[in-house]
């Protein structure tokens, strides 16, 4: 995918599972999370052209990865600045009993029902 | 229906083993993304927003009820329990990984299907009219042709690398129920001069960024003729067609930028050095005869033209009576009728259908039916041959099931592509839009007082959702980071082909149903009668009255 055209934004890298096809993010780590909020954020463009590359370097794992901007709320959390990427972090929002939404809601749940036993 | 012999077991079977190979050699690294890329498109795996996607061939719209199971089974076994059936009448699941999509594969041919060329610059799914062999306004069935050019296409070494993806469409009749017009290459039935029957071929239709209407380069071509005919337009397209501009690069445009004449000189010339070289590009007639022969008609009861039983159930029921008037047409034998399963539940997503509904269907075509079930481009289900005697006791089956929804060829049988829900070139969600749409029209009195009203949704500029061709058409665009969705006014899929026009600057999301509300309101305060489409109302006053509505303007103004 293409970089966007912007200049010290703050952004994330987000790729596709190569054999499951899930959404996967970049973490600090270098590892891939399911999950958004473990996106590391990068900001100058010379680290996000790094850990671009560092994600292109691992075709065995992931398929098309890219950068997106986001916005960081002030817990840190990032927020995908696009619909299509707000989208991909969720699922789809006519079944929000599908994908990564449902996935979170079942953890919550799971987590709940664990703090109550 | 076609029914595969040796030959075609063991291509199946073939494909799929090597894809099961080409996808372990991604994962080791023998072959890299680049690479696989092309040959995963080939066998329909696409990669989406949120997951893969595989697109599932099925051939001209025709399906046996045990083949419909499978598709039940495959979505409840490999993915989310549901699939969408799609405007080139194949299957689309959302949620496959890449690790079981050969076990899907397999679970295909086990009932001889395929996802073959469903994707990729090659020859797609041949579609044809979903009423084939059961139309009472059918010259010919289509579906045999329709069978010779899925088998002439499928693994052609020559037009595995075309420029771009090429469609091809037949009708068997006069009325255009597959939407001939839009396609690269459109068939459409005819009768020659001494009653035998042929083909007029047109070329260069499609939708997309620039959106044609097919023209015709031969008035009729003679059935014996077809394939060295078709094969010399895909030989011209494969010479000339542009390879330096993905956007340019179909058919439509080698028309367009070098004249329609000029293409038909070029496929004449080619199609005449084939004939004279002894090509054998035409199938040999025991082959043809061999196909034909599936492709015979039940052998239905016969039964008188009117049923009691039918009759007396639209008199006593008026939820059958409103079912039936949408949901059932004409068939060429007496006392039978083609049935319409509408995918298109208010509030529901268009042409979903899950694995419970999936086998629900094909229990009632063999209990009501002959076995046999039809997708069509407009992403519902039907029941080819169902006695008319019959029909109240499938109503309430469908009823039963969740699937008697009365809006076949209503307001709310939208058409929609699953836009940026689903689709990773999406710039505009488009399911929302058709339920909040359908939500307001439902399927009751209003939308049966409104009459036929074709509304098809895309969500992005490839017009997947065929929106181009909606007496009212919508495409989802982004403006800014917000999505946007034009209105075009006056497209017609239909023999009477026609593009829509766009009607004036895009539209917030939560402004576009309020606006065909209005739309329609327009429509009921100037037509003539409950006969008068709104497509002929469009053509008879123009768009002045329908741009007013839409952005609740003084007519004058717009």
């Amino acid at each position: 995918m293409a970089r966007a055209r912007v200049s010290n934004k703050p952004r994330i890298v987000s790729a596709n599972h190569l054999m499951e096809g899930d959404v996967m993010y970049r973490t600090s780590t270098g590892g891939w999370s399911a999950f958004l909020i473990d996106a590391h954020v990068v900001t100058a463009d010379v680290d996000a052209d790094g850990f671009l590359a560092e994600a292109l370097s691992e075709p065995h794992l992931v398929v098309d990865p890219g950068l997106h901007e986001v916005e960081v709320d002030a817990d840190g959390a990032p927020r995908p600045v696009s619909a299509r990427e707000r989208i991909r972090a969720l699922g789809p929002t006519v079944r929000r009993d599908l994908g990564k939404q449902a996935d979170q809601r079942d953890a919550g749940a799971a987590a709940a029902e664990r703090e109550a036993a | 229906m076609y029914r595969y012999d040796e030959f075609d077991h063991a291509f199946v079977r073939d494909r799929a083993a090597r894809f099961r190979e080409q996808v372990e050699r991604r994962v080791s690294g023998a072959l890299s993304e680049v690479e696989f890329k092309p040959l995963r498109l080939q066998n329909g795996v696409y990669l989406q927003l949120h997951a893969y996607m595989l697109r599932v061939a099925i051939p001209y719209g025709t399906l046996s009820s045990r083949q419909l199971r499978q598709l039940a089974m495959i979505a409840d076994k490999w993915d989310r329990g549901y699939g969408h059936f799609t405007t080139r009448q194949n299957i689309q699941f959302n949620w496959p990984t890449l690790r079981e999509i050969p076990d899907i594969l397999d679970a295909l041919a086990d009932v001889e299907m395929h996802a073959i060329q469903t994707s990729g610059n090659c020859v797609r799914n041949v579609t044809a009219d979903h009423f084939a062999g059961a139309a009472a306004d059918e010259i010919e069935d289509p579906r045999p042709t329709a069978e010779i050019l899925r088998q002439w296409s499928t693994g052609h070494p020559e037009f595995a690398f075309l420029p771009r993806k090429f469609k091809i469409a037949i009708t068997g009749a006069s009325n255009d129920r597959a939407a001939v017009k839009a396609h690269d290459i459109g068939l459409i039935t005819r009768r020659g001069p001494d009653g035998a029957v042929g083909y007029e071929v047109l070329v260069g239709g499609g939708l997309g960024r620039t959106p044609m209407i097919g023209k015709t380069i031969r008035d009729f071509l003679p059935k014996t003729d077809l394939l060295p005919y078709i094969e010399a337009i895909l030989r011209v397209y494969n010479l000339y067609g542009r390879r330096d501009n993905k956007y340019k690069a179909r058919i439509k445009i080698l028309v367009h930028e070098e004249g329609l004449d000029k293409i038909r000189a070029e496929v004449e010339a080619e199609f005449a050095a084939r004939r004279a070289d002894g090509s054998k590009a035409a199938p040999d007639t025991a082959q043809t005869a061999k196909i034909h022969a599936y492709f015979q008609p039940p052998e239905l009861a016969v039964k008188p033209a009117t049923s009691e039983a039918y009759e007396s159930a639209r008199r006593d029921d008026a939820a059958f009576a409103a079912w039936a008037r949408a949901s059932v047409t004409a068939h060429r034998e007496p006392g039978y009728a083609a049935a319409t399963v509408s995918l298109k539940p208010v509030g529901g997503a268009p042409g979903d259908a899950t694995g419970a509904e999936m086998r629900a269907v094909a229990d009632m075509a063999d209990a009501f039916g002959t076995g046999e079930v039809r997708v069509s481009h407009e992403q519902n289900l039907m029941l080819p041959h169902v006695a008319l005697d019959a029909l109240p006791a499938l109503h309430a089956e469908l009823a039963a099931a969740g699937l008697a929804t009365a809006n076949a060829g209503l307001i709310s049988d939208i058409i929609a592509c699953p836009g940026l829900d689903y689709c990773a070139l999406a710039t505009a969600r488009s399911i929302p839009i058709a339920q909040e749409i359908a939500e307001i029209f439902g399927d009751g009195d209003r939308a049966s007082a409104i009459g036929e009203f074709k509304i098809k949704i895309s969500g992005c500029i490839n017009a997947c959702g065929h929106h181009h061709l909606g007496h009212v058409g919508i495409l989802g665009l982004e403006k800014g980071g917000v999505e946007s969705y034009q209105i075009t006014l006056g497209g017609d899929a239909t023999e009477t082909a026609a593009v829509g026009e766009r009607a004036g600057p895009g539209l917030a999301a939560e402004e576009v149903a309020p606006a065909i509300e209005r739309l329609v309101d327009a429509y009921l305060a100037v037509r003539e009668s409950a006969d008068e489409r709104f497509v002929d109302v469009y053509r008879r006053v123009g768009p002045a009255p329908f741009k007013a509505a839409i952005y609740d303007a003084d007519p004058a103004t717009v």
